[in-house]
């Protein structure tokens, strides 16, 4: 290994060892020319520092939610015609299906949003709703994918991966992507690896309960007893070292006992949540003690970002009993509750730490859900990904705004199409970084997250 | 004026026609004007980039431009906006943007002739730079650098020798004996050595004592699971399919192990190659004792990851997977890139990529099972043909009979029987939509054009060569030509000299004299010559040559089978024609001139428009075993004797419903055939046995109900209503009410349709009070003594929709009248008591006992059933419900064997390739299926000496791909592989770019050594030992390892940290804990019972104590372990392990589970062995490290142990000190590096 593979293969681990990088990076200026990108240093003006996505997984109707389509009321039990039905292509005669829930204006900006999420509809004067979303599969496997990766088939490096190889993190103790996923989503782990990126940013799954990161509870009866263990570790490995002379891999890994032992600390901290206020267990509507639901996930999520995590992604459910509401459109209205208080206590949290501004907050699901639906009297949608709705709010995103918009009837985009590349160009370009520069050299190719195509929507910049 | 322009131009072609020559020539084009487009251009208007929608990469591409309209007009420069733009004209944008790389004068004059001139984009396939490209020259003989110096034991130390002193460097001096035996043999074998090893080595004096370890370490076994595993690494070996449910491939291990066992026999690489690519055709052509392994070794292409919901949909994605890897395995290119648009470096056209999709689209995959379609099928069988034949008609008529015996004794059949058995190729059970979404049209290995279908009454009703399916083919009447054809795989012997095949066919509709007909044809692909068999207008037709004679009729609507016999010898074939009432002969001349026939054709007479009646065809076989006799019965015993169905309506007829509740466990919940409601608290009891014997004379428990508010309630579903001829039914039930603590709620009894929707009588009761509901409302009819049994009998007349009903007990009540509800529709299935009584609140305990339904009268409450009656009626309901367990006993037989019948399959298979339909494809443009462009045919990249016209293909082509990959001539192969070799050895390969030997890879750093290393590879018959030996012995290996992170390129071991594989075995050998068995198949769910989907998908690690390279490894999430330290990605070629380092790896050193069982494990062998704590410690460090520890290292550890003990909070502390020593041994970098 010559001495830039070595710094790459540690410039890879950089996310966790940003101290022993720099001094290496400082000793060799030849890594950066060849990669503008190297970690740490976003090529553009940064609006975001960091990244929390909430992710609804099943697919989220939009015209149940984000999307008012009055016309889609009045006409519902008429039929349209769309040649495409369930990834099947031809001529089918569906029925237009009411959405079922109320919408109002709300906020100064009058935004219309459905009763469905009313806590997080009042915080929509920091929103900006995207209502021409676009995605590029009608199956959630692979529109799964595709939201995290860009990529609709192959599995690629996660968005939160792409970041972290970005940015890093700001806390040495902790990783830099972070997922609180309860239940695995569809495609599985694939939704937060860094595939050929650098095994470091790879995302962590947490899950709640007593041992949310594999091995961070300590084993040895005491903190003591495991510290005099790794000062034994330590001295066999400075012996081992001294023999050999400077060797930078060696040096790595003696370091990272050090950084694990104060992950082991700070992991259970960040979970540890006896140091929050009632009042913020009231918001978030969290029960103390509780590790259940999306509250904790974003109580948490909160602490993550407040300690220098790059990106924090909230998978509220998992690959079954989501918002695939096939049968029956209530369904949607308990995973709604699970997730509303939770979501505007999360904004308002931000909001008032003074971290809305510089914390990117990005509300998504894989697609939406059909406006019609094959029978008359169908009481659920289908799979929609010809358009659907996400929001964003802070880190330089304009609130108290709308993009782009559906049909009369919410079925296609009639205008400012944001593809899935578009979304993922937009939040790079927040973060400081060039979607079309940050690259990855892969089988005698570069990657890119955005693959050939996405285009930085410049219009909810704010 | 148009056409004076028109002129002028064509004049000005003229005059520059000497000068055009040369500029329309591919030098000029490679020399002057691809430079400068692949260079300044192409940066960003090619690759990724596609600035203004301008490509620059092709012809094409220019003269269709971009968002501007073309960039250039053949013939006119001036027109042409590329010129303009590179001219910085100023009405376009000027190009390239910056002012500083304006092209020169010459340059700009160099475009202005190439577009006059026609803008000459050379046919021939040429990378921009690819050329001249080292690794597509012909590998060198290169010459051993003369050396004298001592220092070289090989003459790869003469080449590197070489390299260091013109870089002014001197080698290191050699490795002492225990670095060089730890890096040995982690390098040969990825364990670590023993002491017992050390001390043979050091003790050995002898010259060749490094040669003797050598070879000891390449005999072991260890040897093939190290380097098998860097070999699955390259070749993305996984255990699952990848598809969204991640689907498990039970038969993968088969692969695996066949990696292992080729690098253990040091099969020759060449050989390795073809059998992994071709190794079915192989088997076929010579079948032997290495038939199984020569099918199982194209699992290499099998295991081609799968895509999507249907994965069958995407199969398309999947080849390209298997091209990607083939490119990047053997050839180190990246082929995979020239899906969509010619490679953007490497000579490689997307027209030489569908060339090798038409190969592998020619061949057939293994199907592992998709959400879409939960089942295994097309496994390949690892016997030979001739027995697979016989076997596999044996299994089938085996798991038919069992399924059909289980059937008749009412047991669920195992749904894999019904769909997954019918699998042989010629049937079309495979391509029926409800076999999975294939909308109704044949799929691999059919081919077809017009309008065809798939369809359920399509089924041929005969069943002598498959069982009853559900599914054929159906052309429709009509008048467009059609055809349906299919490369054919002979079920027998492939070289047999008889062959016989089969169809039957209906002809569905009438025809007159001036309609057209079908024809079926069966021909040799070899020599194109063949036999049809013509309907049309009610006559079969055998045509030879030009012989033509009658075979037959045939009758509109009626099935008939066709049977064609074939003498390859006397090239004679008899044609038969009939059905099992009789079969017409008939002879031809079979033209195949000693060719087996070998492709079915299946299609419309002629190619002229024409009305033709509508056909529909099955059963379609090709076997070198003569037909059985043609018959409609899959012949089939049944067991003779009673049927279980039969046994219990004699036994319920015996015993009455009551009967059931006195066979069941005393003091328990109630069981099947009874109900209890969800949630129910009835229970039997001794004490709720009715006093009253008028029916089923003494019993011994009886029904307890609790005192209850919430929902409660038990019942059953009367079978066949015994009415008598009337239509009368008689039903009684002894009832004992407990006095209500509070309130008066009612308990419902009910008789009716269906469990409460449709009752005919209702009756409500209290503790106090019997009341009927009436269509109007609740009538009290009765009283009930509380405490007291009473029985209550009611006589339903059907017919007249009438009841009576009377409580007999200490007092009769008087007998009331009533009519069944208006709602009933007259059948009576369901007779339950439960708690939605008409009032509600608390409803009181009860007893009941003694439930009946009976044709005959209720004998009044004072008759008792004598004692010997109840004796011999008992007698008999034991001896039927014996007789049912035994019937139910051989079920359970009978399902076991069905079970493991399908657990096993007829034979082992494997998961593994074997031939398709030979055909060419049309290019998929922009790599999209559903735009297809021109047919290419099937080849090689031909940059690569791979000219398809020079070469036969036969079949689908894989095995003169195997032949061209391994050609003495093929650049690529061999220097791909030797680099592999030196960089598993060395750490770093020659090329440091293993998978990609193309022109954005780097260059070799001593291209000599590498052609030396290749030729000599091939020279010494591919053997990879052979190579080792060469490498191992060499100075060079030998010498002091460079630190990870030297500032040196010098050739040399660089200290590497072991691989996850490596740190795992370890751990578990020198704990004492690793079980040096092979592994074999994963414990995974039998596949008939699997159903995994993507809200559920496959997701299951099964864990061990075998080496590493035997664990599960999936496809969808990482395998944890292997996650964590670098494991090869499964999804994609790993030709190089990432070496991470991160806390979390730090975390599992301090607290998994693994770690500090270990360290358990080897604690409690050191303390059997040692008795002093040093001698323990100078045991684990020697048996870690190789080596003692030294004097300060000892203290340390022996200090460490105090002070560990006193600070540990109680109990065995001394046991507790060791293992944390162990653990510190089993975390360090000295444990886990090799130098």
């Amino acid at each position: 290994m010559t001495r830039g593979q070595c710094l790459r293969s540690l410039a890879a681990g950089s996310s966790l060892l940003p101290g022993l990088l720099s001094e290496l990076l400082g000793e060799d200026s030849g890594i950066r020319e060849r990669n503008p990108l190297s970690p740490g240093i976003p090529d553009g003006r940064p609006r975001a520092s960091r990244v929390i996505m909430l992710y609804m997984s099943g697919g989220v109707s939009h015209v149940d939610t984000w999307d008012p389509r009055p016309k889609l009321m009045r006409d519902a039990g008429k039929t349209v015609t769309v040649n495409e039905f369930q990834g099947r292509k031809g001529s089918f005669s569906m029925y237009l299906k009411s959405p079922q829930w109320t919408f109002r204006p709300r906020g100064k900006c009058g935004t219309q949003v459905s009763d469905l999420f009313p806590r997080t509809a009042a915080c929509v004067d920091d929103l900006c709703v995207i209502r021409s979303m676009k995605s590029n599969h009608t199956n959630h496997y692979e529109a799964t994918l595709g939201m995290h990766t860009g990529s609709f088939t192959f599995a690629r490096p996660s968005m939160g991966s792409w970041i972290s190889y970005g940015l890093g993190t700001l806390n040495r103790n902790l990783p830099s992507f972070i997922v609180l996923a309860p239940q695995t989503p569809y495609a599985g782990g694939q939704v937060w690896g860094s595939d050929f990126l650098p095994g470091a940013h790879q995302g962590t799954r947490v899950v709640p309960g007593t041992e949310p990161v594999a091995n961070i509870q300590r084993r040895s009866a005491s903190e003591e007893l495991q510290l005099l263990e790794l000062g034994l570790l330590a001295r066999m490995n400075q012996r081992h070292r001294a023999a050999r002379g400077d060797d930078a891999l060696l040096e790595a890994r003696m370091q990272s006992f050090e950084t694990a032992f104060g992950m082991q600390k700070e992991m259970p901290e960040v979970f540890d949540l006896s140091d929050e206020t009632e009042s913020t267990f009231r918001s978030y509507g969290l029960q103390p003690g509780s590790t259940s639901g999306f509250a904790w996930q974003c109580l948490v999520a909160r602490r993550l970002a407040e300690r220098g995590v790059r990106f924090v992604e909230l998978i509220d459910t998992g690959s079954s009993g989501n918002w695939d509401a096939h049968g029956d459109m209530q369904t949607h209205a308990p995973l709604a509750a699970n997730v509303d208080q939770p979501t505007a206590a999360l904004l308002q949290d931000l909001k008032q730490r003074g971290m809305l501004e510089d914390t990117l907050v990005v509300w998504t699901t894989e697609f939406g859900r059909t406006p019609f639906n094959a029978a008359p009297q169908a009481a659920g949608r289908e799979h929609h990904h010809w358009v659907f709705s996400s929001w964003m709010a802070g880190g330089g995103v304009r609130g108290g705004m709308t993009w782009g918009a559906s049909d009369d009837y919410g079925i296609e985009v009639a205008a400012d199409e944001v593809h899935v590349h578009d979304l993922h160009a937009t939040i790079l370009h927040l973060l400081g970084l060039d979607h079309t520069r940050l690259m990855w050299r892969n089988s005698g190719r570069d990657f890119r997250l955005t693959d050939v195509h996405g285009r930085v929507v410049h219009e909810i910049l704010s | 004026m148009r056409n004076l322009l028109f002129i002028l131009i064509f004049l000005q072609i003229l005059q520059c026609r000497t000068a055009a020559q040369d500029v329309r020539s591919e030098v000029f084009f490679e020399n002057r004007i691809r430079p400068v487009l692949a260079g300044i251009c192409f940066r960003c208007h090619g690759g990724e980039r596609v600035s203004g929608g301008l490509r620059v990469d092709s012809g094409d591409a220019l003269l269709e431009g971009g968002e501007s309209g073309p960039a250039i007009i053949a013939g006119d420069p001036a027109g042409s906006l590329l010129l303009r733009a590179i001219e910085r004209q100023a009405d376009v944008s000027a190009m390239p943007p910056a002012v500083d790389q304006s092209l020169s004068a010459q340059q700009l004059e160099d475009f202005r002739s190439w577009i006059l001139a026609g803008a000459v984009w050379p046919e021939r396939v040429a990378g921009f730079e690819s050329a001249k490209h080292w690794a597509f020259q012909p590998i060198g003989r290169s010459v051993v650098p003369a050396s004298d110096d001592g220092w070289c034991r090989t003459d790869i130390d003469a080449f590197v020798l070489r390299t260091l002193r013109n870089a002014g460097l001197e080698p290191r001096e050699q490795a002492d004996r225990r670095t060089l035996l730890r890096r040995l043999t982690f390098d040969l074998t990825g364990l670590p050595p023993t002491p017992d090893d050390l001390d043979t080595f050091e003790r050995d004096a002898d010259p060749a004592a490094f040669e003797k370890v050598v070879d000891r370490l390449l005999a072991s076994p260890a040897y093939g699971e190290k380097w098998g595993r860097h070999w699955l690494d390259v070749v993305r070996y996984a255990d699952t399919a990848g598809e969204t449910a991640d689907y498990p491939l039970p038969e993968a291990w088969r692969y695996r192990n066949y990696v292992i066992d080729a690098f253990n026999q040091d099969m020759p690489f060449d050989r390795f190659v073809r059998e992994q690519l071709a190794g079915d055709i192989l088997a076929m052509q010579s079948p032997g004792e290495r038939f199984a392994e020569q099918v199982t070794a194209t699992g290499y292409l099998a295991l081609s990851r799968r895509f999507g919901f249907d994965s069958e949909n995407y199969h398309h994605l999947t080849i390209h997977d298997t091209i990607d890897s083939v490119g990047q395995t053997f050839l180190g290119l990246s082929i995979g890139c020239a899906r969509c648009h010619d490679h953007k470096f490497d000579p490689i056209s997307t027209a030489e990529y569908y060339s090798l999709y038409g190969i592998f689209d020619s061949s057939r995959y293994p199907f592992p099972g998709s959400e879409q379609k939960q089942r295994v099928r097309s496994l390949t069988p690892l016997v030979p043909p001739q027995q697979a034949v016989t076997e596999w008609r044996a299994f089938v008529r085996r798991t038919a009979d069992l399924s059909r015996e289980l059937a008749a004794l009412k047991r669920p059949v195992p749904a894999a029987v019904l769909r997954s058995l019918l699998d042989p190729d010629g049937d079309f059970e495979l391509q029926a939509p409800a076999a999975g979404g294939s909308y109704g049209v044949p799929v691999s290995p059919w081919l077809y054009s017009g309008v065809v279908s798939v369809t359920g009454e399509a089924q041929s009703p005969f069943q002598h060569v498959y069982p009853q399916g559900r599914h054929g083919l159906t052309v429709p009447s009509g008048a467009e030509p059609w055809r349906v054809w299919q490369g054919l795989k002979t079920a027998g012997e492939g070289r047999a000299s008889k062959l016989w095949f089969s169809v039957d066919f209906r002809v569905r509709d009438g025809v007159s004299a001036e309609q057209g007909g079908h024809r079926i044809r069966l021909e040799s692909s070899v020599s194109g010559q063949g036999v049809d068999v013509l309907l049309s207008q009610g006559r079969v037709l055998l045509q030879s040559g030009e012989k033509s004679s009658q075979a037959g009729e045939y009758r509109v609507g009626e099935w008939l089978t066709l049977q064609l016999e074939f003498d390859l010898q006397a090239d004679q074939v008899v044609c038969r024609l009939g059905n099992e009432q009789g079969m017409l002969q008939s002879e031809g001349r079979w033209a195949g001139q000693g060719c087996a026939p070998d492709l079915l054709i299946l299609c419309a007479d002629s190619e002229r428009s024409i009305a033709r009646p509508g056909l529909d065809i099955d059963n379609v076989v090709l076997q070198s075993v003569p037909l059985g006799e043609v018959s409609r019965e899959w012949s089939v015993l049944l067991p003779a004797g009673e049927s279980v169905d039969g046994l219990a309506a004699q036994l319920r007829r015996l015993t009455g419903l009551d009967g059931d509740l006195e066979q069941q466990a005393m003091k328990s919940a109630l069981t099947a055939p009874w109900n209890a409601g969800p949630g129910s608290v009835v229970k039997l009891r001794p004490e709720s046995q009715s006093p009253l014997q008028n029916v089923y004379g003494a019993g011994r428990q009886g029904l307890y109900l609790p005192e209850r508010s919430q929902y409660d309630g038990f019942g059953l579903t009367i079978g066949d209503l015994p009415a008598d001829s009337a239509g009368v039914v008689h039903l009684a039930f002894d009832i004992r009410p407990y006095a209500a603590s509070e309130g008066c709620g009612s308990w419902r009894y009910y008789v009716g349709h269906g469990p409460g929707p449709l009752p005919a009588v209702e009756l409500h009761f209290t503790d106090r009070a019997v009341f009927a509901k009436t269509a109007t409302g609740y009538v009290r009819v009765a009283e009930l003594s509380r405490g007291e049994w009473q029985q209550i009998q009611l006589v339903l007349d059907t017919r007249n929709r009438r009841y009576r009903c009377l409580v007999a007990g200490a007092v009769l009540s008087p007998e009331f009248h009533g009519e069944c509800l208006p709602a009933w529709d007259g059948v009576i299935d369901y007779s339950f008591i439960d708690s939605y009584g008409h009032l509600p609140g608390l409803r009181p305990a009860l007893d009941v006992d003694n439930f009946v339904v009976q044709s005959a009268p209720i004998p009044g409450t004072d008759h008792r059933v004598s004692p010997a009656d109840v004796l011999v009626r008992h007698g008999e309901a034991a001896r039927l419900r014996q007789q049912i367990a035994e019937l139910q006993g051989r079920a359970d037989v009978l399902l076991r064997e069905l079970q493991s019948l399908l657990a096993t399959g007829p034979y082992p298979m494997a998961y593994a390739m074997s031939e398709g339909t030979a055909h060419d494809v049309r290019i998929q443009q922009r790599g999209e299926p559903d735009q297809p462009g021109e047919t290419v045919a099937r080849g090689f990249v031909k940059a690569v000496g791979g000219d398809a016209t020079e070469r036969e293909l036969t079949g689908s082509g894989r095995l003169q791909l195997a032949e061209w990959l391994v050609h003495p001539e093929n650049p690529l192969t061999a220097r791909v592989i030797v680099n592999r070799v030196w960089q598993y050895h060395f750490g770093f390969g020659l090329v440091r770019t293993p998978n990609d030997f193309g022109v954005r890879g780097s260059a070799p750093a001593d291209p000599e050594l590498l052609d030396y290393l290749a030729a000599r590879f091939v020279r010494e018959g591919w053997s990879f030992k052979s190579l080792h030996r060469l490498i191992l012995r060499s100075a060079v290996w030998q010498q002091r390892g460079n630190a990870a992170g030297m500032v040196s390129d010098a050739p040399g071991v660089v200290r590497r940290r072991l691989s996850a594989e490596e740190i795992r075995d370890s751990i578990l050998a020198v704990s004492g804990q690793l079980d040096r068995s092979p592994g074999m198949a994963h414990p995974f769910p039998q596949p008939y019972e699997w159903g995994f989907s993507q809200h559920g998908p496959f997701s299951t690690v099964y864990d061990h104590r075998r080496r590493s390279v035997y664990l599960m490894t999936p496809r969808l999430r990482r395998h944890p372990f292997l996650g964590l330290f670098d494991g090869p990605d499964t999804n994609a070629s790993t030709a190089d392990r990432a070496r991470t380092t991160v806390p979390t790896q730090a975390l599992f050193f301090m607290n998994d589970p693994l770690v500090h069982e270990a360290a358990a494990a080897w604690s409690v062998r050191l303390e059997e062995a040692a008795h002093e704590d040093t001698e323990r410690l100078r045991l684990a460090w020697r048996q870690a490290l190789l080596r003692l520890p030294e004097a300060e290292e000892l203290s340390d550890a022996v200090d460490f142990m105090q002070d560990y003990e006193e600070s540990f909070p109680g109990g065995d502390r001394r046991h507790r000190s060791l293992e944390a020593v162990l653990r510190s041994l089993l975390g360090s970098n000295e444990f886990l590096h090799v130098d």
